[in-house]
């Protein structure tokens, strides 16, 4: 369980791209305000390239680690909460399903947009107390496939031309 | 499919992924099915402000409600045709302005700036006051 120097700062280098990612998502427009909550899922391009490029261990890492910074800077407990929900959940299915090697990344990428969509659909639903605004999940099933093709072609560009660096 | 592979072919991967997004969409298709097929007719448009109901208005009217903050009157609220929805709001997102009109029990419109939430509820369905952030 040794985690060279090298390795450290490179981690430390996604964490902080994440996070610009995730910034840069917060300052767009949102996508379609009838439906709050609609995102591409920037940083998900970070944490994907991890899962493949090194392990679920330090994908897992940034990404909690990523998820706190954020919330500690733009965000509060509540959005903490929804964030990480989602980010755990969709993790874990992605190290899942990519453990099946059935699929590409686009494949592994499409269920993390939806599974992370889930996690922050059920926390809202424990939160307010309310079953109702299950039906979002419809929406937002549609547009997390569509962010998780968009996320898993990004991820595939980013795996594919930093093939020569050593981490 | 069944046969284990040790390593996936690409074509055979993308084609896996093809059908895993047409399962998803799918999936999601089925379940707005059955969503929209149980989905009852509301009678009433409840006001809600921090939880607590300030106000209920039968659908079948055609009424202009203005609703306050404080003093001030942050939303209006529209009841017309058997749908409710939110003609203006005062914060600068207009999310609940560009909501769709609501008709159905359980569809909400939020406000989260004035802490306004619009619920349809049925004629005899109860109304438990369970908050919405």
């Amino acid at each position: 369980m040794k985690t060279n120097t090298k390795t450290l700062v490179f981690l430390s280098l996604f964490t902080a791209v994440a996070m610009v990612l995730s910034y840069v998502e917060a300052i767009l427009p949102p996508i379609w305000s009838a439906v709050p909550g609609i995102k591409i899922g920037l940083p998900n391009i970070i944490i994907i390239f991890l899962l493949y490029r090194l392990s679920l261990k330090y994908a897992a890492a940034v990404s909690i680690v990523r998820i706190l910074l954020s919330a500690l800077l733009f965000g509060n407990a509540v959005t903490l909460l929804y964030s990480l929900a989602g980010a755990v959940l969709s993790l874990a299915v992605m190290a899942i399903l990519k453990k099946t090697d059935r699929f590409s990344m686009v494949g592994v990428s499409v269920i993390g947009g939806v599974f992370h969509n889930l996690g922050q659909i059920l926390v809202a639903m424990l939160i307010l107390e309310t079953a109702e605004i299950g039906y979002y999940m419809i929406v937002l099933t549609v547009t997390g496939t569509l962010a998780g093709i968009v996320v898993g072609i990004l991820g595939t560009l980013v795996l594919k031309y930093t093939k020569r660096v050593k981490f | 499919m069944s046969r284990k592979l040790r390593e996936t072919a690409p074509q055979k991967r993308r084609r896996n992924d093809i059908l895993l997004i047409f399962g998803v969409i799918a999936a999601a298709l089925l379940f707005a099915a059955v969503y929209f097929a149980t989905q009852k007719d509301g009678a009433y448009a409840l006001v809600l402000k921090d939880g607590q109901e300030i106000g209920r208005y039968a659908l079948s009217e055609n009424i202009t409600v203005p609703i306050k903050t404080g003093e001030e009157v942050t939303n209006t609220l529209v009841i017309k045709d058997n749908q409710a929805f939110m003609e203006s709001a005062v914060c600068p997102d207009q999310i609940c302005v560009k909501h769709k009109a609501v008709s159905k029990a359980g569809q909400t419109i939020v406000c989260l700036p004035s802490k306004t939430v619009v619920k349809i509820i049925g004629a005899n369905s109860n109304n438990a006051p369970d908050t919405v952030v």
